[in-house]
């Protein structure tokens, strides 16, 4: 799969596809009342409406939407587009009652497709709501997903409905034939999505075929295909997206993961786990033999996409080192003419992972030509690395002149990566030298 | 231009201005190379 460094395909695709109901409307000049605001609320909801079915192609984890920005975009704009869409949705009665349509409209009309449209608002309402408040309103990541999972298709077939019979835009062949061919994709999507992807690959698991624990609460886990077939192909640091299948009452949850080893080694790959949740909790008592149902790969957060890049900074928090591990490995096991400079910071002493492999690496002569800062917020009295954040005066003093020229890598916790990018924009590192993956999607 | 085509037409410019900049803003957010 090749991965394009821009999407402008994509997104002019994008742009096309939610307006093109608008256009035909327009182009159709389709009929009164001539009312500004009412013909307004229905432009808006026919925009809001292609913006729901895209949705879906948004969450779909297709390959050809993913590989130039990666889930880590694609999620958040999938999240921002749907409140885009409520918003206008919450516009559209509005505008038509001032447009016309009069006050019953959203109270005293009974009429069964009115009622329809108020029940899919409601919903679309309350899935917003949970999915832009889901942590502060203490609802498990589980529960959310079920709920968005069953309510985002109920939706959008109660939009289209609604659209079907209130609107007079559907009095036109085209618009009939567009939206019953963007309902037909949308729900053959969400079922390749949700079914038919997820039972393919139930059917051939990969297995765990050892479990190591390389500091007190962090795991490695190593995977090997079924038998007869190879291994995906994956760029260093790209991520997976794991369901273990270890019976024992143990939880049988989807997680990401990133892929902590190199693509260069055959016949496996590992991801590394820290417990942090009520599920990686449980990743110590995963056994070898357990089964995994594996999707991947995912992310564009690789050393292998800035080819023009031979000096790079990768600043690492906590088990954020794990897609560099990856990068790392990589390059040792290519030998790759590159340039690192490895900021880890960590709590303690005790939670750094991976520091002997580090230190070997760093070897004089070796390729890549690596050096590593270790900080630690809260040291030990016999520690004589860095102390205290990763703050300006701090990356500005570890990375020197690396600042002009090299290409930075962060993952780290989300407030630990915004303030770096900040800190990183403030000594004139421009966005286009700066890459980052968030722990969650 | 009639005027009914004409307010057809105003509809379109304000929900693709619209949407431009919500787009635009978002991605301005995620920017990433």
């Amino acid at each position: 799969m090749p991965h394009p460094r821009t999407g402008l395909s994509r997104i002019i695709t994008y742009l096309v596809l939610i307006l093109l109901p608008l256009v035909i409307v327009t182009v159709y000049n389709l009929p009164p009342p001539d009312l500004f605001a009412y013909n307004l609320g229905r432009g808006f909801a026919l925009l809001a409406l292609t913006i729901m079915v895209l949705q879906v192609v948004l969450a779909a984890r297709l390959k050809w939407v993913e590989a130039p920005f990666g889930l880590n975009l694609t999620f958040p704009f999938h999240r921002r587009m749907g409140v885009f869409a409520a918003a206008l949705l919450l516009t559209h009665p509005f505008l038509m009652v001032l447009g016309g349509g009069g006050w019953k409209l959203l109270l005293g009309d009974n009429t069964w497709y009115i009622w329809v449209g108020r029940i899919a608002l409601l919903t679309l309402l309350i899935n917003v709501a949970l999915s832009v408040w889901r942590i502060p309103l203490g609802l498990s990541f589980e529960k959310w997903r079920l709920g968005h999972n069953i309510s985002g298709p109920v939706i959008l077939v109660l939009g289209f409905v609604h659209s079907w019979y209130a609107s007079v835009d559907f009095t036109l062949g085209l618009m009939q034939a567009l939206w019953v061919a963007l309902l037909v994709v949308a729900v053959g999507l969400y079922c390749h999505h949700r079914f038919y992807t997820p039972s393919r690959l139930r059917r051939r698991p990969y297995q765990v075929v050892d479990v190591r624990q390389e500091a007190p609460n962090v795991w490695t886990l190593k995977f090997a295909p079924p038998p007869g077939q190879a291994r995906f192909d994956f760029l260093p640091g790209q991520f997976q997206f794991v369901t273990l299948l270890r019976r024992r009452g143990l939880p049988e949850e989807e997680h990401h993961f990133t892929i902590s080893s190199s693509p260069a080694e055959t016949g496996f790959h590992t991801s590394t786990i820290k417990a942090s949740g009520d599920f990686t909790a449980t990743i110590g008592q995963t056994r070898p033999g357990d089964l995994a149902v594996i999707q991947a790969p995912f992310g564009r957060f690789s050393y292998i996409l800035h080819p023009e890049a031979r000096d790079l900074v990768f600043i690492a928090g906590g088990i954020g080192i794990t897609p560099f591990m990856s990068n790392l490995r990589h390059m040792r096991d290519v030998q790759a003419d590159r340039r690192v400079l490895l900021l880890f910071a960590n709590k303690t002493e005790g939670d750094i992972v991976f520091r002997e492999e580090l230190a070997s690496m760093e070897a004089a002569g070796a390729r890549p030509e690596l050096q590593v800062f270790h900080v630690l917020s809260r040291p030990g009295e016999t520690w004589t690395g860095e102390r205290g954040h990763l703050d300006r005066e701090m990356v500005q003093r570890l990375c020197g002149d690396r600042v002009q020229s090299s290409m930075f890598f962060l993952c780290c916790p989300p407030p630990m990566t915004e303030s770096l990018r900040q800190i990183l924009r403030d000594l004139g590192v421009p966005d286009s030298r700066i890459s980052f993956e968030y722990f969650s999607l | 231009m009639e005027f009914k085509r004409l307010q057809q037409v105003t509809i379109l410019v304000i929900t693709v201005a619209l949407t431009a900049a919500f787009i635009g803003a978002t991605w301005r957010t995620f920017l990433v190379p």
